[in-house]
């Protein structure tokens, strides 16, 4: 017995190389509610924004140190893919907390716990990423997840607010509980052998014909779960309503950060775990992906709420997405690449958005009319986000797309490529409905003498970056993908790590 | 050659300044920065094109860096210089000077000054992609990056109702064509594993020409909707006389001279593609002819003087397709290159009368101009002789190649061009009576009538003379010449490889030249008679054949009949999923989309969305269910 | 040993009656117990096939699960608090405000 706690104390210490960054968040975050509640008096609050982007930067800088190889029996693994995605959920992080300050300081009381549930459900999704046993899969979409359910409905006084945390809860705890059922079922389909992805992807294909409507259920339930965190049609309900009644930049946050790491998990899932079985779930995904991108941009077309519109442009984006994860290995680097570009127009939508809603319009796409004089810069750069998420070339948005298209197509997804791109052109539709009402509308008329904001700094900053991102973006795209080739290769390390 | 990426990048750089700094510095300060920018990429075009004419096979690749770089694919960003693009860059940096020079004067009242110049930059930037880029990738940009430019500039005046949807509607029209193009091209991928025009014409060089409808006229013919869509051509030609929208001399740049012939520029570039599908080009002679034909007609009655313009435009690019269609790719970029020179001049000229007139655009309150306009009147005048085909203008010289080319593919189609010749002839000429000859229609206006400033007069004049010269360029055998432009562009669109050449027996061509030409001087002829002295005919017309004019003046009523028949049925009858499908096919009309589309997609929302979580919990489930049937069955 | 398809069937049903719970149950409070029977109906199957093979790592699973669970009820119960405050019910067809 003693030897046994050794050697489990060695392994420990050898592996926690693996999840540096994980134990740093989740270490600091829980110092910051005690004792770190205590440094700053509720006057100095505004404080905790850049202390957590401090960490925050830390962590992004450990996570590019961390090595490669998996760990803890199995159940962890650090590759291109982990990084690159886990890179992504931090940048998400990152811009959410920087767009918090106004939201924050307007509140009474002490915050520290907001900025703590960011860093906790972060390394939720920092695990996420690199999960490669459904044993950790499960606990770090939980850890993920529930942190996320409190952040929606932070705003506890808001009926809003608490109504679309109780509809994310129940829906997420439905699916939740399909996913589990899920996973119990392929264990089962295994005879009991194992819950890790790479020697589930073993056995399942070999698994006796009585067995084959366990795997064929497993295999849904699981989709339907993954389906649910990346917000696909038809699990996506929860999601314009969350997105709604959120606080906004937790919105941001929800559109980006968790939705990376999910889209790693659904990565690793089928193509580690369940390629094996691809005919059992190739299809259906194909027609999750398919209907993700109709409803997501035919119900975008209508929306009045500017939220809802990117809420549902979301869902959308997340169709294209699941194409690469249809794709194979090679399909990674094209999700992750989309993924990046997505992030980066999204942010800088939605800092605009936020700015805008400081002064008490941004939340319906009325309030839009007229930005240009108001605002030309922000009018201009929040043109660019709408286009380039509309996949208009030059900018990145259009290059993630067309990567993402020609990788399908080489693949042999016809079917699904023409439908994305019959409805990208949709998309364009309410895409410049909003640039009409910037651009070609009247502003409604300032109240006499009153002048418009000014944008802060951590707007000022987001946006700009943004935007030369977005418009310069493409230049980058061969060190772009040079970088996230080291995405693609995973499945075959990951055969090799077998035990 | 180190300066050609300056070429492009100088009206960006243009673009960024005036937009950022535009509206707080002079309008001084954005002319300097506007006019300078273009003025500096036309110097440098000129020498790039002087570069490229000494250079070996008249043609210089510029590769500046691997842009995107993965397994199969590989995307190199460079510019391509050789007779076809070096052309389409002078016209368009020249031209585009001009225009700019013209804006000037006559946008100088216009409070949003800084912006206006600063999209027409933007403008000529993506052009010159779109015109040099040497991989169907960065001319796709330039592609999707011109029609931004227009939407952006057709709603400049947005304190009207129409030129923001007319935008809008500009835009999604393309959209759709676009997507033709971003079809043809993944198919031109699957089909050569390149992307590059180089690396594709090289492949088809060793291909032998279709039989029938194979994977190749697959992808040519989806490039040929994307060309439909930004070349206005039949079904797709709705967007462009709602274009007119936007300031004119935008529409003389974009919607005459240059954007609208990108269509056109696209089928020039992949030629010998297009050579090995006989099926595709058949298609495209029949669009054109029929397009030149319809859009002419429409064209006769309209009273808008710039309505008149666009559907000229819309009918003359029907002529230019024609002759791609058959097998003149020559002749129909001949044509590209005439029409820019005079179809500018027209839309410049009649800006000019609506400035003269305050913002008159209606024919039948113009009248007598000829005295008070005496510069516009003349310029004008050679355009109309260029593009009703007298000899020895420009428009002579190209149109007649075409015609000549249509009469060896189907005496039909040459009929037909000659018939929208003959209309193009009459409404032309209808429009130069009505503006400049007669009485007064409108005295007050008449009476505040002045000629334009000289940054006005003077582009005019310059364009003036290319109408009337450059047809020399491409005098055909048959009358003594040897098609010159046709030797030149030929290294580019053949690319080395054979080229289907048609004899030229000067017997028949000079037959049929005369025929047309003949026709056309009558057709003017009878229309600048019934015209010049007031309205009189017209109304014995409306009087004598009140539906002939009134189909013609509702241009065949195709927006109502679209609505009639495609949208009244569906709004009763369709149910959800059949309208979404059909929504989209509108959107190709482009007619009310925006309510039908957003009622469609409530109807779609609220079936679901309905705030309820137990109804969202349902929805899960019947997905669930839907899943699990496809997989037990 | 019962062979665990037996559990399977349990566990189905087990399974069934939470998600039927969920479908048709309005109280918010009820449809939380319902998604712990689904849970524990997963945790019966995880269970019972990791003692039919002898590995371990099944039923350490189930363990993890039932943490998670109580996590997840407590932030529940949490935000259904909060709703009661702001609006006296735990009904949740009465909430409907953000919808479309």
């Amino acid at each position: 017995m003693n030897g046994f706690a050794s050697g489990l104390m060695e392994a420990l210490l050898r592996d926690s190389a693996f999840i540096l960054p994980q134990l740093f968040l989740a270490g600091l975050g829980t110092l910051m509610l005690w004792p770190g509640d205590l440094l700053f008096h509720k006057g100095e609050k505004h404080k905790w924004a850049p202390v957590t982007g401090a960490i925050l930067i830390v962590v992004l800088a450990l996570v590019f140190r961390t090595p490669e190889g998996t760990g803890f029996s199995g159940m962890y693994r650090v590759d291109g893919l982990t990084k690159g995605f886990q890179i992504l959920s931090i940048l998400g992080a990152l811009g959410a907390v920087a767009l918090s300050q106004r939201l924050l300081n307007a509140l009474k009381e002490q915050t520290v716990e907001y900025y703590a549930l960011i860093l906790f459900s972060l390394s939720g999704m920092l695990f996420l990423c690199g999960a490669v046993d459904f044993v950790s899969f499960y606990f770090s979409l939980e850890l993920m997840a529930i942190c996320i359910y409190i952040l929606v409905a932070y705003l506890r006084k808001q009926e809003r607010g608490v109504e679309a945390g109780l509809k994310y809860f129940l829906l997420g705890a439905f699916s939740s509980g399909l996913l589990l059922y899920g996973i119990s079922l392929l264990f089962a389909a295994t005879g009991g052998k194992t819950t890790n992805f790479a020697e589930m992807g073993q056995l399942l294909p070999v698994v006796s014909q009585s067995n084959t409507l366990l795997v064929g259920a497993g295999v849904l339930m699981v989709l339907v779960g993954l389906g649910f965190k990346v917000a696909a049609v038809p699990f996506h309900m929860w999601s314009p309503d969350a997105y709604e009644g959120a606080p906004t930049p937790i919105t941001a946050f929800m559109a980006t950060a968790p939705k990376a790491a999910s889209l790693a998990a659904f990565i690793r899932v089928f193509q580690t775990a369940l390629p094996g079985v691809a005919d059992q779930w190739m299809l259906p995904l194909g027609y999750v992906a398919a209907a993700s991108m109709i409803l997501g941009n035919v119900a975008a077309i209508k929306q009045q709420s500017m939220k809802r519109l990117l809420a549902y442009s979301s869902i959308a984006h997340v169709g294209y997405m699941l194409l690469g994860v249809m794709c194979g290995p090679e399909g990674a680097q094209a999700t992750w690449l989309y993924m990046a570009t997505y992030l980066v127009m999204n942010f800088g939508a939605f800092a605009i958005v936020i700015h805008l809603q400081g002064t008490g319009e941004g939340e319906r796409i009325e309030d839009f009319r007229g930005l240009k004089d108001r605002h030309p810069f922000l009018a201009f750069a929040m043109m660019v986000f709408l286009l380039s998420l509309a996949g208009i070339p030059p900018l990145v948005g259009f290059f993630g797309k067309f990567y993402l298209f020609q990788m399908a197509v080489t693949q042999g997804h016809i079917t699904l490529v023409t439908i994305a791109f019959l409805t990208s052109v949709v998309s364009a539709f309410y895409y410049l409905g909003v640039v009409n009402q910037m651009y070609f509308k009247d502003a409604p008329a300032l109240a006499e003498g009153a002048e418009p904001e000014a944008t802060g700094m951590a707007t000022t900053v987001i946006v700009t970056v943004a935007c030369v991102l977005v418009l310069l973006g493409t230049g980058f795209a061969k060190p772009l993908l040079e970088w996230a080739g080291g995405i693609g290769s995973e499945k075959k390390a990951s055969q090799v790590a077998l035990r | 050659m180190t300066y050609a990426w300056l070429i492009p990048v100088l009206p960006l750089l243009g673009f960024l300044v005036n937009l950022l700094v535009g509206k707080k510095v002079g309008k001084g300060f954005v002319t300097a920065v506007a006019v300078g920018s273009v003025t500096l990429s036309f110097i440098l075009a000129v020498r790039l094109f002087l570069a490229m004419k000494g250079a070996d096979g008249h043609r210089l690749d510029l590769a500046y860096f691997t842009w995107m770089q993965t397994g199969a694919l590989t995307v190199p960003f460079g510019f391509t210089v050789d007779p076809l693009s070096g052309t389409m860059m002078l016209v368009i940096t020249g031209i585009g000077l001009l225009i700019h020079l013209y804006s000037v004067g006559y946008m100088h009242e216009e409070e949003g000054y800084y912006r206006y110049f600063a999209y027409l930059n933007l403008f000529v930037f993506f052009m010159l992609t779109l015109v040099l880029g040497d991989s169907l990738v960065l001319m796709f940009v330039g592609w999707e990056g011109v029609g931004l430019c227009s939407y952006l500039l057709i709603g400049y005046y947005f304190e009207t109702d129409y030129a923001p949807d007319a935008g809008l509607k500009a835009f999604l029209t393309n959209r759709v064509g676009d997507l033709g193009v971003a079809i043809g091209m993944m198919a031109l991928f699957a089909a050569f594993g390149t992307l590059t025009v180089s690396g594709i014409l090289t492949q088809a060089g060793h291909l032998a020409p279709e039989v029938g409808f194979g994977f190749l006229t697959f992808a040519t013919l989806m490039l040929f909707v994307g060309a439909t869509g930004k070349s206005a051509q039949l079904p797709l030609y709705l967007w462009l006389p709602d274009a007119m929208a936007g300031p004119t001399p935008v529409s003389a740049l974009i919607h005459a001279a240059t954007m609208v012939t990108s269509g056109i520029y696209l089928i020039c570039r992949l030629a010998p593609v297009f050579q090995l599908t006989p099926t595709t080009l058949t298609v495209v002679a029949w669009v054109g002819g029929l397009t030149a034909l319809f859009a002419a007609t429409i064209g006769l009655f309209q009273r808008d003087i710039k309505k008149v313009l666009a559907y000229s435009t819309v009918s003359q690019l029907g002529f230019m397709f024609l002759g791609l269609g058959a097998t003149g790719f020559a002749a129909g970029f001949f044509h590209v290159f005439t029409h820019a020179w005079f179809k500018a001049l027209l839309f410049l000229g009649a800006g000019s009368v609506i400035h003269a007139l305050h913002h008159q655009q209606d024919l039948f309150k113009m009248g007598g101009l000829k005295s008070k306009t005496p510069v516009t009147f003349w310029t004008m005048l050679i355009a109309t002789f260029a593009i009703m085909g007298l000899p020895p203008f420009s428009g002579f010289f190209s149109k007649d190649e075409i015609l000549y080319l249509a009469y060896l593919k189907s005496p039909l189609l040459w009929v037909i061009g000659v018939v929208a010749a003959c209309c193009t002839s009459f409404y032309m000429w209808r429009l130069m009576a009505l503006t400049f000859w007669g009485e007064p229609r409108d005295h007050h206006a008449y009476d505040h009538a002045h000629e334009s400033p000289k940054t006005m007069t003077v582009p005019l004049m310059v364009l003036a003379v290319g109408s009337a010269l450059f047809g020399f360029w491409g005098v055909p055998e048959a009358f003594g010449g040897h098609f010159a432009i046709g030797e030149w562009l030929k290294p580019a669109l053949t690319f080395g490889q054979l080229h289907g050449e048609h004899g030229h027996h000067a017997g028949p061509a000079i037959a049929l030249a005369a025929t047309s030409t003949v026709l056309g001087v009558i057709f003017g002829l009878f229309g600048w008679f019934k015209y010049k002295d007031g309205l009189a005919w017209e109304e014995g017309f409306i009087a004598k054949f009140p539906a002939v004019h009134r189909v013609l003046l509702n241009k065949y009523y195709v927006d109502e009949a679209v609505e009639l028949t495609i949208l009244g049925p569906l709004r009763w009858f369709g149910n959800v999923c059949w309208k979404l499908f059909d929504v989209i096919l509108i959107d190709g009309v482009g007619v009310n989309l925006p309510a039908a589309l957003t009622k469609v997609a409530g109807d779609f929302v609220a079936l679901f969305q309905t705030g309820r979580v137990r109804n969202y919990v349902f929805t899960m489930g019947l997905g669930v269910a839907a899943l699990l049937y496809m997989l037990l069955k | 040993m019962p062979s665990p398809n037996a559990v399977l069937i349990i566990s189905f049903l087990l399974f069934s009656t939470g998600v039927a719970g969920i479908l048709i149950r309005r109280n918010a409070l009820v449809i939380l117990m319902c998604a712990e029977l689904m849970l524990n109906a997963a945790n019966l199957n995880f269970i019972a096939f990791a003692r039919h093979s002898g590995s371990v790592g099944g039923q350490a699973f189930a363990l993890m699960v039932m943490g998670f669970a109580a996590a997840e009820v407590a932030v529940g119960l949490a935000i259904v608090v909060a709703l009661y405050r702001r609006k006296a019910t735990v009904q949740v067809d009465d909430i409907n405000l953000l919808k479309g």
